[in-house]
């Protein structure tokens, strides 16, 4: 077994560490032990939807795929050149698999209660082996076919959707991570092999396992199966130009549904190319979520208690590398007057400024929310090269909320929140 | 799992603690349990709404929020749902450990008390819990009742129990209907509630570092005034195969997909010594990616994105879903039933039921990581009077024979298929299909 320089990172306060290492194969790996019974681990590529236009590797022009390649190369990835496919092999160690796309990354992953050696092997070759055929690509057209049916069907998949469209005019995250029946329809084994040849070199990618593993175990493994791949310097167009402003205020679509739902989306432009800068950035834009929209917030407890909506407001944010938005949505009859009431919410505290109490008594609360984070393998796991992926690690986040500061809060209410980024999308009902 | 401990704190007040340290979050229900009916279905759906909604000690929604908000944003959150013919409600509080409280709150006993006073210091004025919290609350059910239209998925799922079980309890939603949940008002819903006291037993369920004596003292303080007699189990009916006629509905909706469902009648159930039976024949037939339904329905066929099985293990029933193109209505049937087939004359090798068996017995002994998932796992079994833990029913999996899949198999028969036929068709929004 080779020896490699392990970096050994550690919270205090929380009870957790973890171990970092550069595998020669330039693999970067993260492994993060618990006390439990189950094993999880992670493989991805930083190479998620929005990486349509890139110079392939061994090229020097941009050239464009079709939407929803990154998507389907995840379901391929998992066929093998003699017929079987990785679901089988992983059946004969008892390790469930399975694999998502997002916006900026694919991920492979498996969970275990034994043989976890053996499984951590079956991944690590299974997507450093691709096969792609005429036949196979054809099947599964049909298979995701369905898959984009079932979402063009999700009243929630059409209201971010909606509200993404009204608020920008170039970025990539506009189309849906599957694509649509008909791009879907382009994708050939050509396309699909110059894509996993740009964006799955092990430099790429990153592994982390969590849970009930142990380091030298995945040091051996890592060693018998990957073979050193020299770096490669990827060029793929996330980021267009973009103006400040949303393309729309207004979104609207009639649906098989009951009530209207809405989503106020919240557009920013502003997002750094420093790593600590955005992590920065990020926590502040999710406690200022809490505090404006939160359970205790003023506006969504006056929202529900007169009626206006169902439940309390629901926000999500997300700030990385290649976006940034905000997104406060719920149900209600009359998604106009909540707009209105958002936006004159948002002036009253930006006059009266952020209060200190109140910040102190929200970065509690969210304390206890981040904190539940690691309990549970898959989410510590899934969080990690999510981070990693953006530039910072699971414990940089957590001491971010340590360091919030109310004056950064009232900085970023100012920045973020004027009507010319907001955006209101509505799905209502269709007429009987 | 080592360690679980339930005692009878009263004849009436039944606790369970599944001790673990190891865990950031530790979780505490507190639920009532009814046999399942059309009357008192809306009332159970409501009452915990209300009762999380405000206290007499936090009388406004924002008061409460943030008492909760202060205790490192704890949740204590409404319960509603079915065990079996059983309706279970109440609510349940997720909430981080003490030691993890920099400043010393003692979280547990917090969140316990504050249980406490919305069981048992509700708002109430004039004998009537408070009118516009009722109100309120009552419009929301109705909101979710019509909502379930959104989920086309679950709402095909809905309709084909309604259909299967036409004349059993089962069909009866826990959530009643928008005619009966507005029926409803703050005095007789009170009074109600009122009257659950010795009729109704009480499950607390706890998952956490607290030893079992304290946790038993502070329930046993909590429900001091619940010292009646004991409540008679209350048994789910279980019909163990269907008959007559295949069941067969079709009903038109403006979807994109169709959506596939089916119910079958099971000869076993969780009260049944040998149910794992049936939950590893359900793996081998679809709930695991290399099962019949996955590997030949989606992967052979090409027909679907899912198409899976699940148990309902007290009930004694197996249902299965697909999301299809419309004009394979027929097409997919006839695939699922000629699967259910194949496992029925032994038509499945050595290695697909071993994948299955380690498939189910995985996810048995991960739920040893889950607090949540454990209490879960437990409270279901409460319901069938059995204790054995997840590891007990995985060495029980390990053991199953070819023979006792087959006859499990040859136990299922189908009782009803019920399709939901999309309307739309691409992705023209709102364009209707020529037929």
């Amino acid at each position: 077994m080779k020896k490699y320089d392990i970096i050994t990172r550690e919270n205090t306060a929380l009870g957790e560490k973890y171990y970092s290492f550069r595998h020669e194969s330039g693999l970067n790996v993260y492994l993060f032990p618990k006390d439990l019974t189950t094993a999880y681990a992670l493989f991805g590529t930083s190479y998620g939807s929005i990486d349509s236009c890139f110079i392939p590797k061994g090229e020097s022009e941009f050239e464009k795929v079709p939407d929803g390649v990154a998507h389907f190369l995840e379901h391929k990835m998992f066929e093998c050149e003699d017929g079987s496919d990785l679901f089988e092999s992983f059946a004969k160690t008892g390790a469930s698999a399975n694999a998502y796309t997002s916006y900026t990354s694919t991920m492979y992953l498996f969970s275990c209660t034994e043989n976890f050696e053996k499984s951590l092997e079956i991944l690590l070759n299974g997507i450093k082996s691709p096969f792609f055929t005429k036949e196979n690509v054809a099947k599964e057209q049909g298979i995701i076919a369905q898959e984009i049916r079932m979402y063009e069907d999700s009243v929630q998949d059409a209201l971010f959707q909606g509200m993404i469209s009204s608020m920008y005019e170039s970025c990539p995250i506009k189309i849906p991570i599957a694509g649509t029946v008909e791009s879907i329809s382009k994708i050939t084994p050509e396309v699909l092999y110059k894509c996993y040849n740009t964006f799955y070199s092990l430099s790429n990618m990153a592994l982390c396992v969590c849970g009930n593993i142990d380091v030298s175990d995945v040091i051996r493994v890592c060693d018998k199966v990957l073979k050193p791949e020299s770096d490669t310097r990827i060029e793929s167009k996330r980021l267009l130009p973009e103006r400040a402003e949303v393309v729309s205020d207004r979104f609207t679509r009639k649906m098989r549904l009951s009530k209207p739902i809405f989503a106020i989306g919240v557009k920013d432009i502003l997002i750094s190319e420093s790593p600590a800068e955005r992590l920065k950035k990020r926590v502040v834009m999710e406690t200022l979520s809490e505090y404006l929209f939160g359970d205790c917030s003023e506006l969504s407890v006056s929202l529900y208690e007169e009626g206006l909506i169902r439940n309390p407001l629901s926000f999500y944010v997300d700030h990385c590398e290649a976006f940034s938005f905000i997104e406060i949505g719920g149900e209600s009859d009359d998604p106009e007057e909540v707009f209105r009431r958002f936006k004159a919410h948002i002036e009253k505290v930006k006059k009266e400024g952020i209060d200190k109490d109140t910040l102190v008594r929200t970065v509690r609360a969210q304390y206890g929310e981040i904190i539940s984070m690691f309990d549970s393998v898959s989410s510590i796991a899934n969080e990690f090269l999510s981070f990693i992926m953006d530039g910072y690690d699971i414990f940089d986040y957590v001491e971010a909320y340590e360091k919030i500061d109310v004056s950064d809060v009232n900085n970023a209410l100012h920045e973020l929140f004027n009507e010319k980024y907001y955006t209101l999308a509505t799905i209502v009902p269709q007429d009987e | 799992m080592n360690g679980i401990k339930n005692i009878s704190v009263y004849p009436t007040v039944k606790l369970t603690v599944v001790p673990s340290e190891k865990f950031k979050t530790s979780y505490l229900s507190v639920t009532f349990s009814r046999p399942l009916c059309e009357k008192e279905a809306p009332m159970n759906a409501l009452i915990p709404e209300v009762l999380t909604r405000s206290c007499k000690k936090y009388p406004t929604m924002l008061s409460l929020s943030r008492a909760l908000q202060s205790l490192y944003g704890a949740s204590i959150d409404p319960m509603n749902s079915v065990m079996g013919e059983n309706h279970l409600f109440g609510l349940y509080a997720t909430f981080t450990e003490n030691r993890y409280a920099f400043d010393g709150t003692d979280i547990f006993s917090e969140v316990a008390d504050l249980i406490s006073e919305m069981l048992l210091n509700p708002l109430i004025s004039d004998g009537a819990f408070d009118e516009s919290v009722v109100e309120s609350e009552k419009e929301k059910l109705c909101g979710r009742i019509k909502a379930r239209i959104n989920n086309p998925a679950a709402w095909a799922m809905r309709r084909c129990i309604e259909i299967m079980c036409a004349s059993e309890r089962y069909s009866i939603s826990p959530s009643g209907t928008v005619e009966s949940v507005s029926a409803l008002d703050a005095k007789s819903l009170f009074e109600y509630y009122e009257s659950l006291r010795g009729k109704t037993e009480i499950s607390v369920f706890y998952a956490g570092s607290e030893s079992f004596e304290t946790v038993e003292k502070k329930i046993r303080e909590i429900f001091r005034d619940f010292s009646g007699p004991a409540i008679p189990f209350f048994e789910t009916e279980i019909i163990r195969s269907a008959s007559g006629e295949v069941k067969t509905v079709i009903e038109e909706e403006k979807v994109a997909q169709g959506k596939l469902t089916m119910g079958l009648r099971s000869s076993l159930a969780l009260s049944d010594e040998n149910y794992h039976v049936l939950a590893l024949t359900s793996a081998l037939l679809g709930a695991s990616p290399t099962s019949k339904l996955f590997m030949n329905v989606r992967e052979k066929m090409s027909l679907c994105y899912y198409c899976s099985s699940r148990p309902n293990a007290l009930k004694g029933l197996l249902t299965i879903s697909s999301g299809i193109e419309v004009e394979n209505f027929e097409k997919a049937r006839d695939a699922i039933l000629c699967q259910i087939d194949a496992i029925r004359s032994g038509d499945f090798t050595d290695a697909e039921l071993e994948s299955a068996k380690k498939s189910l017995i995985n996810s048995y002994r991960e739920l040893t990581d889950s607090p949540s998932g454990l209490v879960f796992w437990y409270l279901t079994r409460s319901f069938a009077k059995r204790d054995d833990s997840p590891l007990d029913a995985a060495n029980a999996v390990l053991s199953v024979t070819r023979d006792e899949v087959i006859e499990a198999a040859k136990g299922l028969s189908l009782d009803t298929v019920y399709f939901l036929k999309g309307t739309l068709c691409g992705e023209d929004d709102g364009e209707e299909c020529e037929e």
